[in-house]
């Protein structure tokens, strides 16, 4: 590195406004409109005002006739509300991928990718220190342009003004469950996640009002998701949603424990309860174990869309004295659906044949075919959709992984070929672009994120302030924070406090290249993969 | 990838076999069939080098390195019958063919060897246990280093007997400066635990019960140390056969360009 340092001011929160263009009137105008006019401004503190909320954590967008908002099965990090005009929400099946304008993520095109053979800075993690503005992709609109054909061939719900939408996604970290467009000229309130968890904790009644209406739509929305309502006729869904409780279990900040060392798992179930409904996981992760001597015998984990108690449930349908035949723990945090028997008697069971496989059917396999799950599940590698592991029987320790992964992000490799090994499989510390990225919690400005397209947790370079916090929350030591260097070289160093300024750091699955994880392409012993564990769940090969 | 693998070394017996063919025909007709065997061999030669210009060019999809690897290998063994039926023998004469034949036994050669060594190696670094990664050894023999000091000196201490102090000037030091026993970690013989055996066989009489708390905690230091040691060599050498595999067909390209000009120029 050569001599000498570069000055530049420490990046912080709220230095790049989410919408560069908004003035006071504007702030006063959505200040007066519903939800916030009838918050308590007072209860904010003055260094998080409401108004400030607005002004840097939301953007308003001005949406024209056949405008898309929201495009069903993307990752946005925002919620909108609806200052004037309406917008339509599509019921459904939804709008098909033509019509919504799909498109690949931008991502770097062959010669652009080429030339990062000598465009590479030659300094370990040189930056341009450029800031943009927030951009998302998500927000390139695509405009219907035969509105009259989409009312009539899809059904759509009208959502008026003073309405919040989209937080349901955007707080749970989930991709949207349906697309949204406008029909009129309309005036929205974009609002980053971040700048709701702000409202909401200086807003009980704006609180309540999410959390009811996340619990009321996460409900709804997966009843409707699941097979297991298929025969129930729609004038009987109002029963279901209404007979059908929400349960959470754990804590949705779980890897606060699980960084400190403690494997906190409430249990949901036991052995031997009696079975007084199915129930269906929504969110989240539970252990499914059955007790053995002095220990537990883990014998599988339930995900999202997965079953507990369904044959014990059934036997009982049938007049047989039926107990659970295992006990279900939660890892971390899980959001389950409680179906009562009554409802499964009437709308599920008349139209099935009776189940054969059973969760205590695991148990006949050999102990030691349990430990790579046990395994998974202690060190919640099941959180994983892209986990690196390399089998250390074929990996010669070239670091071809490692120089690619270089190539690819301006000579900085974004993982270390390290991490936690189980027989000849080590799972390396490279980000796992998990299925809940609790690393995305506790981000100021929303600079960890999800991609639009594909749902990769990426991190904005221009925004992120170097503050650690999705280091600190990542359970895996995935994130690693790096101090800059100018183009030259040179240490960056906020003039201020003389301390160097950093950013965060981790494999963003080569989300621009084309071709994929260079890390994978690039081993010449097939000994590196990216793996989705929830694919190798046992449950999926039933 | 195995069908991808038996398509592949399909193609380069193919490959052989066609070359044979028209050199036999070219042979027949009057002609040199040395030309069809030599062009042949320089392009599969070129073709085993782009799989280290591939390496370089790794932000670009141009096929996974895994079939760059294969094909490597493929055309790499069918260069052997390919070279020998330009050459008419195993052993040219003439002194540039034979310094010629010669660099290419040795790319050959540390290139099987070095297929060899991976397939056999990485197991070996399993079994060894933990996973070390190589730049870091020299810090993690640091850290041990500082270890054994602290344990001896806390012994000294503690029992006010210098015996420790003097086993490590004598024999201890010299096994914790760097990484030590090579080639017997290489050949997987039992000589650096024998050798810790024998030290701590001789020592123990010696020491009090404050010192043997120490050295108890020092032997598990030299079983790590070991470890590291083992993992040095293996690793080594999985690193440095290609520093010569290289260089020697770097070699061999330069002199086969050359022998191409001096052909052109002169033979034909």
């Amino acid at each position: 590195m050569a001599n000498g340092i570069k000055l530049v001011d420490r990046p912080k929160r709220w230095q790049t406004p989410f919408g560069p263009d908004m003035s006071d009137v504007d702030i006063d105008r959505i200040l007066a409109s519903k939800p916030f006019s009838s918050m308590d401004q007072d209860k904010f503190p003055a260094s998080t005002s409401l108004r400030d909320i607005i002004r840097f954590d939301a953007r308003i967008i001005r949406a024209e006739p056949g405008q898309i908002i929201l495009r069903e099965g993307e990752y946005g990090n925002s919620a909108f509300a609806i200052l004037s005009g309406q917008v339509q929400i599509v019921l459904g099946d939804g709008l098909p991928p033509n019509l919504l304008g799909r498109s690949d993520d931008k991502g770097k095109s062959y010669a652009q990718a080429f030339a990062q053979l000598w465009q590479n800075n030659k300094h370990a993690e040189a930056r341009k220190l450029q800031v943009n503005t927030a951009t998302d992709s998500e927000n390139q609109f695509v405009v219907l342009k035969d509105l009259n054909q989409v009312f009539n061939d899809y059904k759509c719900a009208p959502l008026p003004a003073g309405q919040l939408f989209g937080e349901l996604a955007a707080l749970g970290r989930m991709p949207r469950t349906a697309s949204v467009f406008v029909d009129q000229p309309t005036k929205l309130l974009e609002i980053r996640w971040q700048g709701i968890r702000e409202i909401s904790r200086f807003n009980a009644e704006f609180k309540q009002a999410i959390d009811t209406k996340y619990r009321e739509n996460a409900l709804r929305q997966h009843l409707q998701a699941t097979d297991l309502f298929t025969h129930a006729p729609d004038e009987a869904f109002e029963e279901i949603v209404a007979s059908t409780l929400f349960e959470t279990h754990g804590s949705f900040d779980w890897y606060l424990d699980y960084k400190s060392g403690k494997r906190t798992e409430p249990v949901i179930a036991s052995e031997g309860d009696y079975p007084d409904g199915l129930l269906l996981v929504r969110a989240g992760f539970a252990r499914v174990y059955r007790s053995l001597g002095s220990g537990q015998q883990t014998l599988t984990y339930l995900s999202a869309g997965d079953l507990y108690g369904f044959h014990e449930v059934y036997d009982q349908s049938q007049g047989k004295e039926s107990r659970l035949e295992t006990s279900l723990s939660a890892l971390g945090y899980v959001d389950l659906i409680r179906i009562p028997l009554p409802l499964l008697e009437k709308y599920v069971f008349p139209h099935m044949t009776p189940p054969e496989f059973r969760l205590r059917d695991h148990k006949n396999k050999p102990l030691e075919n349990n430990l790579a799950e046990d395994w998974l599940v202690y060190n919640r590698f099941i959180n994983a959709t892209a986990a690196m592991v390399i089998d250390l029987d074929s990996c010669v320790r070239c670091d071809d992984c490692v120089r690619a992964c270089a190539s690819t992000h301006d000579g900085n490799p974004r993982f270390k070929r390290h991490g936690k090994v189980f027989d000849n499989w080590m799972v390396t510390n490279a980000c796992m672009h998990c299925i809940d990225p609790v690393c995305m919690i506790g981000c100021p400005t929303g600079a960890i994120h999800r991609s639009a397209q594909g749902g990769e947790v990426i991190i904005n370079d221009d925004t992120c302030i170097g503050c650690g916090t999705c280091a600190a929350s990542c359970p895996y030591d995935n994130i690693t924070v790096v101090e800059i260097a100018d183009g030259a070289g040179r240490a960056v160093v906020d003039p201020v406090s003389h301390k160097p300024i950093q950013k965060a750091t981790k494999c963003d699955l080569c989300h621009t290249n084309p071709g994929g994880p260079a890390c994978v392409q690039a081993c010449p012993h097939d000994a590196l993969f990216r793996v989705d564990f929830d694919t190798i769940n046992p449950l999926n090969k039933v | 990838m195995r069908r991808k693998a038996i398509i592949i070394w399909l193609i380069a017996a193919t490959l052989v076999a066609v070359v044979a063919w028209q050199a036999r025909q070219a042979h027949l007709a009057l002609q040199n069939p040395a030309i069809i065997s030599g062009y042949s061999a320089l392009a599969v030669m070129i073709a085993l080098v782009l799989f280290n210009v591939r390496k370089k060019l790794s932000m670009i999809p141009l096929v996974s390195a895994r079939v760059w690897l294969i094909i490597h290998v493929a055309f790499g063994v069918a260069l052997l019958p390919m070279v020998w039926l330009h050459t008419g023998s195993l052993w040219p004469e003439g002194l540039y063919e034979q310094v010629l034949i010669g660099l290419f036994y040795l790319v050959s050669g540390s290139g099987i060897f070095g297929y060899w060594l991976s397939l056999t190696v990485p197991r070996r670094l399993r079994h060894l246990g933990g996973e070390i990664i190589y730049e870091r050894i020299p810090h993690e023999l640091h850290e041990v280093r500082e270890q054994v000091k602290q344990l001896i000196f806390e012994a000294v201490e503690a029992s006010g007997h210098e015996t420790l102090t003097l086993e490590y000037k004598q024999s201890l030091a010299w096994f914790f400066a760097r990484p030590r026993f090579f080639f017997s970690h290489l050949s997987g013989s039992r000589r650096p635990s024998a050798w810790q055996e024998q030290k701590a066989q001789s020592l123990k009489p010696f020491l009090g019960e404050a010192e043997m708390r120490s050295f108890e905690k020092i032997e598990r230091l030299m079983d790590y140390k070991n470890k590291v040691d083992g993992h040095y060599a293996a690793q080594s050498f999985l690193k440095y056969w290609l520093y010569f595999h290289l260089p020697v067909s770097l070699s061999l390209i330069i002199f086969v360009l050359w022998h191409v000009l001096l052909v052109h120029l002169y033979a034909l």
